[in-house]
């Protein structure tokens, strides 16, 4: 199942998961580890659609809790959460585990039966 | 003798420096038996209990309400979509997470059959079950959207 959810005031991981869905966002989560902190309009540059439609997902993910802004001077620049990242990796992971262990036992039963 | 797991999901070792490209589950393995056995095995109560690996009780049948064992607790189950002999899905929430969706999907293969499991949440605000509800559809809180 998803991660639990944290208490009050912290990320919803369900939405976290539920972000990572999209390949464009998925992308982005690429751009910011590579390049580091980016404004959206320098992540418009790298993805192929428009800056609204980036700041449509930036928005997305931040209420993931997967990325925060920060002032840079006038600019806001997004910066990847790597803890709420790595949850999700490790839910992602776990779930994972347990489906395969799911088909191990129906390989088993298709097997003998 | 059958092939080799084909899960496509491989567990990040290090999520510093694992890219930020994580997919949602997805499991494929494929099965020597032809797609009805497959599919009979996840549908039919009896066999599904034999390897689940706990208990299980929901019938497979659209809109229907049940409950699984997990290693997360137990799990309410609401089934969404049944398409024998190829497609499952289903929504599911234990206590401890947040309600996700999984889809089984089978399909023929040359050698026998395949089985593909995709989970992910639901959107946020879908509730699936209330944490003690019993497994009656008066109970559960469902939302569809």
């Amino acid at each position: 199942m998803a991660p639990t959810p944290r208490s009050a005031g912290s990320i919803d991981h369900g939405a976290g998961l539920a972000a990572l869905a999209d390949p464009t966002r998925r992308h982005v989560l690429d751009l910011l580890s590579e390049l580091g902190p980016q404004s959206a309009s320098a992540l418009a540059d790298h993805v192929d659609i428009s800056r609204q439609g980036v700041s449509k997902h930036l928005s997305s993910l931040e209420q993931a809790g997967l990325i925060t802004r920060r002032a840079d001077g006038r600019a806001v620049l997004f910066v990847i959460d790597r803890d709420a990242l790595a949850e999700t990796s490790t839910w992602l992971a776990a779930a994972t585990q347990r489906w395969n262990g799911r088909l191990d036992r129906l390989e088993e039963f298709l097997d003998s039966h | 003798m059958n092939t080799p797991d084909e899960a496509t999901n491989e567990p990040p070792t290090h999520a510093d420096d694992q890219p930020a490209s994580d997919d949602v589950v997805r499991v494929e393995r494929e099965f020597d038996a032809d797609a009805d056995r497959l599919w009979e095995a996840i549908a039919d109560p009896d066999q599904l209990s034999e390897w689940w690996g706990g208990d299980v009780s929901v019938p497979i049948e659209p809109g229907a309400d049940g409950e699984a064992s997990t290693e997360r607790g137990p799990a309410y189950i609401h089934v969404e979509e049944v398409d024998p002999p190829h497609r499952l899905v289903f929504r599911w929430a234990t206590e401890l997470d947040v309600p996700t969706r999984v889809e089984l999907d089978v399909e023929s293969t040359e050698s026998g059959s395949r089985l593909t499991v995709t989970e992910m949440p639901v959107s946020p605000g879908v509730a699936v079950a209330s944490a003690h509800a019993s497994a009656s559809a008066s109970v559960l809180a469902l939302a569809s959207h």
